[in-house]
């Protein structure tokens, strides 16, 4: 005969599995919400600390995305810098400087490792878990963070790794969007946004995703003819 | 004895010019060197080249089995060859300034003194202590919105905005040197390696590159280590070319001595000729040391050529020797000199004639094989003589079967299928035109490879040119980049470009330099002061390394900027000279495809000093080189192909079969390049015009040997036939044994040039001799059975046709004897000054009559006698009396009793005096005669002739020209009648080789066959020229016996006692003895 105490402690332990979400279980159930996301938006405050500086820089932002790809950051208030994502180009507008820089996008993550650190913006968007694991390794299974979950993931492109070791993301298997991202570069360098204020599948603004360049901006092409 | 000394001395200085053109000679590795200079790009390129690719510059390549695995690997190699200092002086695997930021901070500094002033007073003011402050909080103000990666990079590193240097993106530029020594996504590195001394030699270079290859090898283990760049491309080739030479030249003389053993089983004159050979080839050599110092890659390609196309001269002389036993060496030198003369004239025209294409590789080439057969057909001539090739008495003649012989109808329907089928392949896959510059490459090429892999690593070709500056000195240049800045912005402005940069940063103006200074060290006192200010804005140290460096830099206001760094960095785009300074640009066209518009366009708009260049148009370029110079190259060969063969024939149909022959050789060609999947290339497209000439040389010898043996191929086959054979193959053995070059594009076309010579060979060999029998046939026009002469000469002259021969007697039926026989002598010896060939054929003929010495002076004398019969012939043409022409007659009565017997008359006669004369005197007498002729040159003209004969009442009856012809001649002798008939040039194909004046000679036949028929009498008539007339001479009846005539050997007894009795009559008229084609036949 099974003693009694030993039956109970089966039960309890066969209960608390079920309690548990498995980290895996979780990662997936967030990419579920992701893949329904159609789009997001939310403000952030973005701490780049950097080896560079004896204190970190804390700027507030505003970031849209829109499935599948398209995404604009806006970094400071008023905005000082605004990135927008579209499928042909990425351009970077730097309203101070009345400047426009035009990065041409290839298919696929591109060859040069400005391209490929670009394309990890876009990380903290994934649909499912091939189209994660075609940029990223994970480096290990999901982590309890607080009421959340982190996942560390490592840049697959070589070139991007010479810039970005490791990619943070923090989220609520519940809730899709992520709750924070931090890029951890190979200087040592940390860049962070956290993320509040929500909001999934709201319409976003027209013209969002395809600002103008005003006329008296200098626009280049930094990258062109590499 | 003088003149033994004379000799000596002369052999002695040509061996020490041969040492000093041996002794200069250098190998050129350089695959630059093989293209046009005038092509677009080459000219940049190549100073590219030679002043920023670093020709010096090893390039490792290490792939790992990741890109961590590479970058271990690629500083292991970096680091162990920097432990042996004595090999290598600098080894970088990543940029110089990620190991030494000092270095950096210097070079720096240095760059920002070379920039203009106002700059200065730019950042003066940005770091002047009022706006400092600002300037760096609006630095770190950048760091906190910037997204570009490269500004994060940076931008942290240098609060005080010292790297963006004005007219020049710092950081795109310190990208791109990331990017040479980590193309694309990290898993290729690439390791910079610069030998501890310069290396000049190539055996000095492969030696180095073996032990660097043991120490990177090693070191960079399990990585794939492999080894590109200037010496390990130097190295490669070097070997390559040293390959080339000993075993392709060595291949090709084996070829030949075995082709050679094969066909003689003779091994002094093989040993003889391989020496010439030898001699020819250091001579050759000594040349191209004294011409061009340098051979390049293609250019030692000559050598396996040269032994195949002049062991030909060798191989037709030691054949001409054993076949003629009894001639004199001289004699047959100066019979075969012509044509080996010309043949070697020909084949040097075409490969000098390279030249004009205008690709250095291939211009070394031609001259060296042009100098080179040539001098390798007058050593032959001068040497080869029967004591080295020694005497063979050949037999006779073989009988000529019927099968021997050309048959017309089925070469007709061969030739037609050849060419249809030809046709057809080409139409269904045509050979396509390589127009890259890979043929050029060496194959198997390991550091071409790895060169490649490094390319693919990069990514996909951008179309990049390079723009390379150039000037007298330092300031030069420094305008003529100021001046390129507009244009270039000009070009990206219309879209053409989509980025360029200009070196102005790293460009040294001494005196911008010299006037920055002070400000630089007022900046440098400040040093501590700036750096405080930075801490306080929340600057860390790290990020202040840079601008402390650079500010300590000025502040000890170095001129130079020292270390590798530097080094480095300013060897990427500022060179110097003896010959002047040298900036290099990089101009990035917007569409690839159009770079080499762009760079044509550019080169135009910027003018002298300025050159650009780029791998990635040289395809392009090469393209249009090709289009603009190899037509007009063939096509100005083949002019002088034909006017070399209109020169040597004369004739116009041979000329035309040649040309008809090296066109069907040339379907063929391709038809076989179409079949092996071969292309064209700039290399092997210039098989053209090598094929053309060396091609021809088949149908100068075929169809001169063909005239000489009067069209009977068999003869031609087993003489010139059988030299042709051999020299082709020999020939084949040369251009085949490149095909295994070490140089990708002359092993194509030793390919295309061996299959193209064995086209060449095919249709001279099996179907020239039935077009020109069958031409021959058509034309009525055949050469006489003999021997043809000096120059070709074997056919009557191109003056001797209907239209001279109606104007001759047209105006001798007008102008008196007078007039007409000085201006008929002058014309014969303005003729015989203009051809001298024939002039020694007609020397040759009476060399046995005459004898050697009195030949030349008897041949001269030929020509005015001949001028006076053509008048009288003309004269009695034109229906002028000739009667008083007649002063003696003598032995009448041996024609009368011959023809009281009434069973007909034959009367014999040779070329000799004035043989159509006697037809009117025999009419005088109330003799009707009837001549047998052979048909005459052109049409018409055998029918003009027969008609003004037959205005004096001679019949003609045309022999061969109608199968019952001699029908009707037996039927007229059975009848009595009297028959006239030349017996010393018989039509060919008929004759009978007798003796005449001891020698063996070609009879007629006819006479003897018809006496055989008929039992006519046979008299020998002569009517030579004497003073002031002509004198007949009806010779005694020639006896015989018509049964025994029942013989072959019988008959051919008698022709030969025919011929002999007009011996004395020769001997005593050798100047009236008219033949003016070789009739001695050839041995």
């Amino acid at each position: 005969m099974v003693p009694l105490r030993a039956r109970l402690a089966g039960l309890l332990t066969a209960l608390l599995a079920l309690a548990a979400r498995a980290p895996a279980d979780a990662l997936d159930d967030w990419l579920e919400k992701q893949a329904e996301m159609r789009t997001w938006a939310a403000d952030f405050t973005q701490t780049r600390t950097l080896p560079a500086l004896t204190t970190p820089l804390t700027t507030p932002g505003r970031a849209w995305f829109a499935a599948p790809a398209g995404f604009r950051w806006e970094l400071g208030e008023p905005a000082q810098t605004i990135a927008v994502r579209q499928p042909e180009r990425f351009l970077v507008l730097y309203p101070r400087l009345r400047r426009a820089e035009e990065y041409a996008v290839e298919a696929g993550d591109g060859r040069a490792p400005w391209q490929q650190t670009l394309a990890l913006l876009e990380a903290g968007f994934p649909r499912d878990r091939v189209g994660l694991e075609r940029r990223f390794t994970l480096t290990g299974p999901p982590e309890r963070a607080g009421a959340g979950w982190v996942v560390t993931l490592a840049p697959r492109a070589p070139g991007a790794r010479r810039f970005l070791t490791a990619v943070r993301i923090e989220f609520d298997p519940a809730q899709a969007g992520p709750a924070a991202m931090e890029l951890r570069f190979a200087d040592g360098a940390r860049l962070r946004n956290d993320f509040t204020n929500a909001v999934v599948n709201a319409e976003l603004p027209a013209g969002l995703l395809t600002p103008e360049i005003p006329a008296d901006f200098l626009r280049t092409t930094p990258a062109a003819g590499r | 004895m003088m003149r033994r000394w004379r000799r000596f001395a002369l052999v002695a200085l040509l061996a020490a010019a041969t040492a000093a053109g041996l002794l200069r000679l250098r190998l050129d590795t350089d695959i630059l060197s093989l293209l046009p200079a005038d092509a677009p790009g080459v000219a940049g390129l190549r100073l590219w080249q030679r002043h920023f690719a670093g020709a010096q510059e090893l390039l490792v390549t290490v792939r790992g089995a990741d890109a961590d695995a590479s970058t271990r690997a690629a500083q292991a190699v970096a680091t162990a060859l920097r432990a042996r200092p004595d090999l290598v002086r600098r080894a970088l695997w990543q940029p110089p300034w990620q190991e030494d930021p000092g270095g950096a901070a210097k070079l720096l500094a240095w760059q920002w003194l070379q920039q203009p002033p106002e700059t200065w007073a730019e950042l003066r003011r940005r770091l002047a202590p009022e706006t400092l402050p600002a300037t760096l909080a609006d630095a770190r103000d950048a760091l906190a919105v910037s997204l570009s990666p490269q500004e994060l990079a940076l931008g942290a590193y240098d609060p005080l905005g010292l790297t963006r240097l004005p007219g020049a993106e710092a950081a795109d530029e310190w990208a791109d040197a990331e990017a040479l020594f980590s193309p694309g996504d990290g898993a290729l590195r690439v390791v910079s390696v610069q030998p501890a001394a310069k290396l000049t030699h190539p055996r000095a270079q492969a030696a180095w590159l073996a032990e660097v290859g043991a120490v990177a090898g090693a070191a960079g283990a399990p990585a794939v280590v492999r080894f590109t760049g200037g010496p390990a491309i130097a190295a490669e080739t070097a070997s390559g070319m040293q390959r080339d030479m000993t075993g392709s030249a060595l291949g090709s003389a084996l070829l030949v001595a075995a082709l050679f053993a094969r066909a003689h089983r003779s091994w002094r004159p093989l040993a003889w000729i391989l020496g010439i050979l030898l001699l020819t080839l250091a001579l050759v050599l000594a040349l191209g040391g004294a011409l061009f110092g340098a051979l390049n890659v293609v250019s030692l390609g000559f050598a396996a050529i040269l032994f195949g196309l002049a062991a030909d001269y060798g191989l037709v002389l030691q054949e001409e020797f054993h076949r003629a036993p009894d001639r004199t060496a001289t004699d047959i030198r100066r019979e075969q000199a012509p044509a080996i003369l010309w043949s070697a004239a020909t084949t040097a025209t075409a490969f000098v004639a390279l030249t004009l294409g205008g690709l250095p590789g291939l211009t070394q080439l031609g001259v060296l094989v042009g100098f080179g057969v040539l001098a390798a057909a007058g050593l032959m001539l001068a040497t080869l003589g029967p004591r080295v090739t020694g005497r063979r008495r050949e037999a006779g003649p073989a009988p000529e079967a019927a099968t021997d012989m050309p048959r017309p109808r089925q070469t007709l329907v061969l030739t037609l299928t050849l060419a249809a089928a030809a046709a057809a392949l080409l139409a269904w896959r045509p050979p396509g035109f390589d127009a890259s510059t890979e043929p050029l490459r060496p194959v198997p090429s390991e550091s071409y490879a790895a060169l490649d892999e490094l390319q693919q690593a990069a990514g996909p070709a951008s179309g990049r040119l390079w723009l390379v500056v150039s000037g007298p000195d330092e300031s030069t240049v420094a305008a003529r980049l100021d001046r390129a800045q507009p244009v270039l912005e000009a070009a990206q402005a219309r879209g053409e470009v989509s980025r360029f940069i200009l070196p102005t940063a790293l460009w040294p103006r001494p005196a911008r330099a010299a006037g920055n200074a002070p400000a630089a060290q007022a900046l440098g006192a400040r040093r501590e002061e700036i750096l405080a200010a930075a801490r306080q804005t929340g600057f860390t140290d790290r990020a202040l390394l840079l601008a402390d460096r650079v500010l300590a830099a000025w502040a000890e206001a170095e001129a130079r900027p020292a270390g590798d760094v530097a080094a480095w960095a300013l060897a990427q785009a500022v060179a110097h000279d003896a010959a002047g300074w040298h900036a290099l640009a990089a101009v990035t066209p917007a569409r690839p495809a159009e770079a080499l518009a762009v760079l044509t366009r550019l080169e135009a708009e910027l003018g002298a000093g300025f050159a650009m260049g780029g791998w990635d148009t040289l395809g392009g370029a090469m393209q249009q080189h090709a289009a603009r110079r190899v037509p007009p190259l063939v096509a100005g060969i083949g002019t002088l192909v034909v006017m070399a063969l209109a020169l040597v024939f004369r004739r116009g149909r041979e000329v035309v079969l040649s040309m008809a022959t090296l066109v069907l050789a040339g379907l063929l060609l391709l038809a076989v390049m179409a079949a092996a999947g071969w292309r064209w290339n700039l290399m092997n497209l210039l098989a053209l015009p090598l094929l053309l000439g060396a091609g021809v040389d088949y149908n100068i010898h075929l169809q001169l040997a063909l005239r000489r043996h009067g069209g009977r191929w068999p003869a031609v086959r087993r003489t010139t036939g059988r030299a042709v054979l051999l020299c082709g193959l020999t020939t084949m053995a040369g251009f085949g044994s490149l095909a295994w070059s070490g140089n990708g594009g002359l092993a194509s076309m030793g390919r295309v040039c061996a299959a193209g010579t064995a086209c060449v060979l095919f249709v001279s060999l099996v179907l020239l001799p039935a077009w020109w029998s069958a031409w021959e046939a058509r034309t009525g026009k055949r050469s006489a059975p003999g021997t043809a002469g000096p120059g070709g000469v074997a056919g009557p002259s191109a003056l001797y046709g209907p239209r001279s021969w109606r104007l001759a007697t047209w105006l001798a039926g007008r102008l008196p004897r007078g007039v007409l026989l000085p201006a008929a002598r002058l014309a014969a010896r303005a003729y015989a000054a203009g051809a001298p060939a024939r002039v020694r054929v007609v020397a040759d003929n009476l060399r046995p009559v005459v004898g050697a010495a009195a030949a030349p002076a008897a041949a001269c004398r030929c020509f005015d006698a001949f001028a006076a019969k053509l008048v009288d012939v003309c004269r009695h043409e034109a229906g002028r009396p000739m009667a008083d022409r007649f002063h003696e007659l003598t032995g009448w009565e041996h024609f009368t009793a011959a023809a009281a017997r009434g069973r007909g008359v034959l009367l014999v006669t040779p070329h000799l005096g004035n043989w159509e004369l006697g037809a009117p005197l025999l009419a005088a007498r109330g003799v009707r005669l009837l001549v047998l002729t052979q048909a005459e040159p052109g049409a018409g003209f055998t029918a003009q002739r027969a008609a003004a004969r037959g205005r004096g009442g001679v019949e003609t009856v045309v022999v061969g020209g109608d199968a019952f012809g001699f029908v009707e001649v037996i039927r007229r002798l059975e009848a009595g009648a009297a028959v006239a008939l030349l017996v010393d040039r018989p039509p060919p194909g008929t004759g009978v080789t007798t003796e005449f004046f001891g020698r063996p000679f070609l009879a007629s036949a006819a006479p003897a066959e018809l006496a055989r028929a008929t039992g006519c009498a046979v008299v020998p008539v002569v009517l030579p020229a004497v003073a002031g007339g002509y004198a007949a001479q009806v010779l005694p009846e020639l006896a015989y016996d018509r049964r025994v005539l029942g013989s072959r050997e019988a008959r051919a007894r008698f022709a030969g006692e025919i011929l002999r009795a007009f011996e004395p009559a020769v001997r005593e008229h050798p100047e009236q003895w008219f033949h003016f084609v070789p009739v001695w036949p050839a041995s």
